[in-house]
C-alpha cells in the first residue's frame, strides 16, 4: 500500500498549514475526502439530480437507480442485504432510531439496557435520556487500566430485564478492539430475545467488518469517517428484527397506504428513510466504499497497525509523555498527554508544525473521568498518513515540551 | 472582533502568555477571603478558583489556584493583577477586547479560554451584588 500515491487523489493536501505540508491525524474524528469522493457527488448534481422515488421522469429514475446502487454496494461492504442497509444522516441518528423505535413497543419501564464505560456520547446520552423518560434501567460495564473492557461482566450483569445491549466495535479514545462477535454471542448464549448494537464507528473504516460474522442485530458507522462526505450514516439491522420493529421519524416515502386514520408502512427499507433522502451523500459514501475496496480493507487495517506501531515506539523518546491504554488489539489511535501541559496547547504547538490532531474530551467524558484526566491528545491515523508525518509529530512535542513544560 | 487578528505567525503563543503561565502572579491561597468564586469551562476542563478580600466595595487582595491551559492561566494571572485595587463598577467595565490587549490575540478556537476567568469573576460579582452576604459562588463560567 503506497500512502504517498493514495495521499495525492485527496485534492486538500495540496494545501499548507501555517506554511508547513499539512499533516492529518484527526481521523477518528473526521476523514479527508478522495477526488473520486468528491467528483461523485458533483457528478451526481451535475448530471443526475432528480428527485429518489419521486417522479416518473427519467432524470428521477437514473437518480433513484444510483441511490439504490450506493447501498448495494455498502451493503456488499459489510455482508449485509439491501433492504438491511438504513440510510440516517450519522451513526448518532442511526443509534437514536434504533433507540427511538424500541421504546415505542419492545423497551419497557423496569426493563434493562447494557452498555460499557468506554462509549462515545452517542452510545451513551440516547440510553441515559430515554430511560429517563421511560423508567428502563442503564447498566454499564467497565473498562480495565489497560484500556480493555471487562468482558467477563456481560454474563454477569445480563438479567432477564435485558433488552439491548450495545458497545463499541472499537473505543474512539483508546483504540482498543472490542471482541463484539464474542460479546453478542455472550448475550445470546443468555437470552435468545436480547438485542444487541454495535457502534461500528471505528471499525467499518478501518478493518473488514462482516456483520454476520458479529452475528449482532444493529450495526451503526458515519459515512464522514471512510472518506464519505458529512450527513450520510447507515444503520445496519437484520431484516426480521428491522421487520418487527415500529418506523422512528414519520412522513413521505415510509408509508405505502395513508388514510386520514391510518397508514401502511413501506418495505424495508424504506420503512425508516422518511422523507427526501441525501441522494448526493449516499451516492458519496458509495464512492468511498469502492475506494476502500480497491485498497482492501486487510491493507487499510495493517497499514494502520504499522503505524501505530511506530507512533508507540517513537513517542517514549518524548519526555514526559503517557500513552493511555495497552490494549492487545488496537486500531490507529494514540491518546496521549505531555505532563501536565494541556491537550489544548499540546495542540496548539502541533498546529504550527502543519499537523492536525484532536484534544480535549473526545465526546467520551465517563471515559476520561475512569482515565483519571480531563482530556488527553489524540493521533488517529488513515490510509494517507505515513511515519514521515509521524516522524515530524514527534520532532513537534519535542517542541512542545521545550516550550511548555 | 479582535481575537481573530493573529500575533506574529512564527509564535505559538504570545511571549506574554508564556511568561503568565510558566510564572502565575497572585497563585495560591488566601488565608481569611471574603469570597470564593469558582468556575470552569467542563468541556475542556479548565477550573479556576479565585480567593477575594473586599473592602467597601474594593478589590483589596486576590489570588487564584485551579488548572488548565496556557490561555486560561495566563489570563487569570492578568486578570487577578488587573482587578487588585479596583471597583467592582469598574470590574464590571471591564470587556473582552481589555483582555486581549494585553495577552496578545489568540486564535478564535482559543478565545473561550482567554475569556474564562473575566467570565467567572463577572458572574461572581453578579451574584455577590444579589446577596451581598454570600462567601461562596461556583458552576461560574462558561
Amino acid at each position: 500500500m503506497n500512502s504517498e500515491r493514495i495521499k495525492k487523489e485527496f485534492p486538500i493536501f495540496r494545501r499548507k498549514v501555517n506554511g508547513k505540508p499539512f499533516i492529518y491525524f484527526n481521523n477518528a474524528a473526521t476523514t479527508q475526502k478522495p477526488r473520486q469522493v468528491l467528483r461523485a457527488i458533483s457528478d451526481f448534481y451535475e448530471k443526475h439530480n432528480g428527485s429518489v422515488h419521486r417522479g416518473t421522469s427519467g432524470i428521477s429514475a437514473e437518480a433513484t437507480e444510483l441511490y439504490s446502487n450506493a447501498r448495494e454496494k455498502v451493503a456488499d461492504f459489510i455482508g449485509a442485504k439491501e433492504q438491511e442497509i438504513v440510510y440516517t444522516k450519522n451513526a448518532t441518528e442511526s443509534i437514536n432510531l434504533v433507540a427511538y423505535s424500541l421504546i415505542k413497543s419492545q423497551i419497557k419501564k423496569g426493563d434493562e439496557v447494557l452498555i460499557t464505560k468506554m462509549e462515545h456520547h452517542s452510545n451513551l446520552v440516547p440510553w441515559q435520556q430515554l430511560s429517563k423518560l421511560r423508567g428502563f434501567k442503564v447498566k454499564f460495564v467497565d473498562v480495565k487500566k489497560n484500556g480493555e473492557l471487562a468482558v467477563e461482566q456481560f454474563k454477569k450483569k445480563i438479567s432477564k430485564k435485558t433488552k439491548l445491549v450495545s458497545v463499541a466495535h472499537c473505543s474512539n479514545v483508546l483504540g482498543t478492539v472490542n471482541p463484539a462477535r464474542e460479546i453478542v454471542a455472550t448475550c445470546q448464549d443468555k437470552n435468545q430475545d436480547i438485542i444487541t448494537l454495535v457502534d461500528a464507528c471505528q471499525s467499518v473504516p478501518h478493518m473488514p467488518v462482516e456483520v454476520k460474522k458479529i452475528n449482532c442485530d444493529f450495526l451503526a458507522f458515519s459515512g464522514h469517517k471512510m472518506l464519505g462526505p458529512e450527513g450520510i450514516g447507515v444503520l445496519y439491522g437484520k431484516e426480521e428484527v428491522l421487520g418487527k420493529m415500529q418506523p422512528f421519524l414519520y412522513g413521505g416515502d415510509m408509508i405505502r397506504e395513508v388514510h386520514l386514520d391510518w397508514t401502511a408502512f413501506n418495505k424495508l427499507p424504506e420503512k425508516f428513510e422518511a422523507g427526501t433522502p441525501n441522494a448526493a451523500g449516499a451516492i458519496g459514501l458509495g464512492a468511498a466504499v469502492s475506494y476502500l475496496e480497491k485498497i482492501g480493507m486487510e491493507n487499510v487495517y495493517r497499514h494502520e497497525k504499522e503505524l501505530t506501531k511506530y507512533a508507540l515506539k517513537k513517542i517514549k523518546y518524548v519526555e514526559g509523555v503517557k500513552v493511555y491504554g495497552s490494549a492487545k488489539e488496537r486500531t490507529g489511535v494514540v491518546p496521549f498527554n505531555l505532563g501536565i501541559i494541556h491537550p489544548h496547547d499540546v495542540a496548539a504547538v502541533l498546529d504550527k508544525y502543519g499537523i492536525s490532531i484532536r484534544a480535549g474530551d473526545h465526546c467520551a467524558q465517563p471515559l476520561m473521568r475512569e482515565l483519571g484526566v480531563v482530556g488527553t491528545a489524540r493521533a488517529s491515523f488513515y490510509i494517507y498518513n505515513t511515519k514521515k508525518e509521524i516522524d515530524v509529530m514527534i520532532e513537534a512535542l519535542k517542541e512542545a515540551e521545550r516550550l511548555l513544560a | 472582533m479582535t481575537a481573530t487578528k493573529h500575533h506574529r505567525d512564527s509564535e505559538i503563543y504570545s511571549e506574554i502568555i508564556i511568561d503568565l503561565y510558566k510564572n502565575p502572579i497572585n497563585f495560591g491561597k488566601l488565608s481569611n477571603p471574603s469570597i470564593t468564586l469558582q468556575g470552569g469551562n467542563p468541556l475542556c476542563g479548565d477550573e479556576v478558583q479565585f480567593e477575594l478580600k473586599l473592602e467597601a466595595g474594593i478589590v483589596k487582595d486576590i489570588k487564584f489556584t485551579g488548572h488548565g491551559c496556557a490561555i486560561s492561566r495566563a489570563s487569570e494571572s492578568l486578570l487577578s493583577e488587573m482587578i487588585k485595587g479596583k471597583k467592582f463598577e469598574e470590574i464590571e467595565r471591564i470587556k473582552d477586547e481589555d483582555v486581549f490587549e494585553v495577552l496578545g490575540n489568540v486564535v478564535q478556537t482559543r478565545v473561550k479560554c482567554a475569556l474564562l476567568p473575566l467570565q467567572v469573576l463577572k458572574q461572581g460579582f453578579m451574584k455577590y451584588r444579589e446577596k451581598p452576604n454570600i462567601k461562596f459562588a461556583s458552576g461560574l463560567g462558561v
